[in-house]
């Protein structure tokens, strides 16, 4: 199964590109194998999720877990030369329980590849790391000063096919699941007869706690309010990027490809979509009349806010594809993600209504 | 924040354990599909998933040895799974030491010879961890290796054991382990011999005998554990193999099956 034989691949090509065309499972070529997602399998993670994707012996299971760190806005200034206002780094680690005939070397390259994949389609959504400029970045302490840095660890547990779209199902999840603890402000305010100098360090003087409604520039430090619960999730959740595969035969398509389908269509395209909530509840693509929660668009749009927006893409495998399909493609991988993102959304909100109703 | 006290005026610990109290034991076998053989343990809020690939081909040809099989184990500290410092690289001196740990403590329980020029994989997933890691990671392995159908000499359970005043505490949370002195042991339930002792702290000689002769039982009593988990998967397997001849019990339709596969009587 980890390697099959050329007659082989084209018997399973020819299958999936004939006019009814067969999957070895009997599934359609657009339908996914059973995918269970849920939340909170690390508890001493700040948000964890796993997916798994499959049943049997033919399943996909990948686990993520996130971990937030304060970093010093300055130094990382220094070291990476960007000023930031909040960090996210993924990390997927391919083991040799889910990759039994690999190599370490390949085992490397896997991870790698998976890593750098999971954090492209995710660091250009806006409301996680927006630009510099502005400083409403959800994952900001004090703006210049200190923010979050958010590690995102994937484990893959087994592999059957499809490893990137179960990875992103979890990643999503352990998003969703991510709280960020509260912070409070604090200012340190000197004798009243000496004029307020910043660098002096911490003597006799009294701290004082502000409600964080003073200017940023005298706020110097923080405190973790001490709260029942763990912290607030992310704003926005429910735009969070999805991740469908399109697997590439030369006149079709198909999703959720098994091992030995993956081997017989190598080539094939990732697509990161993220939907506002009003999209996904109507069909149609609608005007945005309401007050809107993400920063305002630029102006030519604002009659028409897109609703959808693409956050990546990603073409794998040996095989090349025509420009000219590449506008089908997307809007084909925009309507399937469209669904999963849906089916994601109420399954994620079902399991939180139920977690707060046990409590 | 208050200090965590490790065992109260009446003697109950901090997570309201008595001394000679062992933690929930939850055991799941042949969990992962593509694995030969597979187990799920967790002590309390320690859990690991082990993976054993073989009796196979090994991958490079200078690792194989011509009248016995290889071991290879290899272990993952994900960062979120709870113990000290960030995720530890493969070559990280703490990680070595722990699989080879693992790998001498099963070497010569293994019956190698019965699998020349092969190589056997085992692979520790922590998922999380709560104290007692190295005592997880050894029950899950023989659980595992078991689940694959590897020829062993007998069980290996492993247990830790620490010192507090005068009292002697078994299976261990983070607290306990960072706090006191503590070993951790690994015996044969059926021979009562022991196969792996690890102490990194100082301990009173006179306290160790206790401490070690407390060991070996608690090690037997996490034998009865595993010995039950073994016997539900063997008894699924029976039935849906519809060698049950529905008059017999689980039990004695397994002991059949085990000295079919010329075993002894475990």
């Amino acid at each position: 199964m980890f390697s099959i034989s050329k007659s082989e691949q084209s018997y399973i090509a020819t299958s999936l590109s004939s006019e009814k065309p067969l999957r070895a499972d009997g599934r359609d070529l657009l339908e996914y194998r059973p995918i269970h997602v849920e939340c909170g399998v690390a508890p001493l993670a700040n948000g964890s999720g796993r997916a798994i994707v499959g049943v049997g012996d033919d399943t996909t299971e990948v686990l993520v877990a996130g971990k937030l760190e304060v970093e010093d806005t300055e130094e990382e200034l220094q070291e990476s030369g960007e000023a930031t206002n909040g960090r996210l780094t993924c990390y997927v680690s391919c083991t040799s329980a889910a990759y039994p005939y690999h190599t370490n070397n390949q085992l490397e390259d896997l991870s790698s590849d998976l890593s750098s994949t999971l954090f492209q389609l995710l660091s250009s959504s806006a409301f996680l790391l927006p630009d510099t400029a502005s400083n409403n970045s959800q994952l900001s302490i004090i703006p210049q000063r200190k923010h979050w840095h958010l590690t995102l660890e994937a484990v893959i547990i087994c592999d059957s096919g499809n490893v990137v779209d179960a990875l992103f199902i979890a990643a999503r999840a352990a998003l969703w699941d991510l709280r960020i603890p509260k912070t409070r402000s604090l200012e340190y305010r000197g004798p009243q007869t000496q004029t307020m100098d910043i660098d002096q360090g911490p003597g006799h003087d009294a701290f004082k706690t502000v409600a964080g409604k003073k200017e940023s520039t005298h706020v110097i430090d923080f405190e973790l309010e001490d709260n029942w619960d763990d912290g607030v999730p992310l704003e926005d959740r429910e735009a969070l990027p999805v991740c469908v595969t399109l697997n590439l035969l030369p006149s079709k398509h198909f999703l959720d490809a098994s091992l030995q389908e993956e081997r017989s269509a190598p080539l094939k395209l990732h697509l990161a979509f993220s939907f506002t909530s009003s999209a996904l509840s109507s069909s149609k693509a609608q005007e945005m009349t309401g007050p809107m929660t993400r920063p305002p668009p630029p102006p030519d749009s604002i009659r028409n806010p897109p609703n959808a927006v693409l956050q990546g893409m990603r073409l794998s495998g040996s095989g090349d594809l025509p420009i000219g399909y590449i506008r089908s493609l997307l809007k084909d991988g925009e309507s399937y993600a469209r669904s999963l993102a849906y089916a994601l959304n109420s399954k994620l909100r079902e399991d939180d209504r139920k977690r707060a109703s046990e409590l | 924040m208050s200090r965590q006290e490790i065992l109260s005026a009446h003697n109950y610990r901090s997570d309201g354990r008595r001394p000679k109290e062992l933690r929930d034991l939850v055991i799941s076998l042949g969990s992962h599909p593509h694995a030969t053989g597979s187990a799920y343990l967790s002590h309390g809020l320690t859990s690991v998933l082990v993976t054993v690939h073989g009796p196979r081909e090994a991958k490079s040809r200078s690792n194989t040895q011509h009248d016995r099989a290889v071991l290879s184990v290899g272990v993952d500290l994900p960062a979120f799974s709870g113990g000290t410092g960030g995720r530890r690289g493969k070559s990280d001196k703490r990680t070595l030491e722990f699989t080879s740990t693992v790998k001498s403590t099963f070497e010569p329980i293994i019956q190698t010879h019965l699998y020349p020029r092969s190589q056997i994989d085992i692979f520790i997933q922590v998922i999380q961890q709560d104290g007692a890691l190295l005592q997880a990671a050894i029950n899950a392995t023989t659980l595992a290796l078991i689940d694959a159908g590897v020829a062993m000499s007998d069980y290996v359970c492993a247990i830790t054991c620490a010192l507090h005043d005068t009292i002697s505490l078994l299976d261990l949370t983070n607290l306990e382990e960072n706090d006191l002195p503590n070993l951790t042991a690994a015996v044969l339930p059926r021979s009562s011999k022991i196969t792996l002792l690890t102490l990194e702290t100082r301990i009173h000689l006179d306290r160790f005998e206790e401490m070690f002769k407390l060991a070996g039982e608690a090690g037997k009593v996490i034998h009865g554990e595993m010995l039950n988990a073994v016997h539900t998967r063997t008894d699924a397997l029976v039935k849906s193999m519809g060698a049950d001849s529905g008059a017999q019990s689980g039990r004695s339709a397994d002991k059949q099956v085990m000295i079919d596969a010329d075993m002894d009587d475990i």
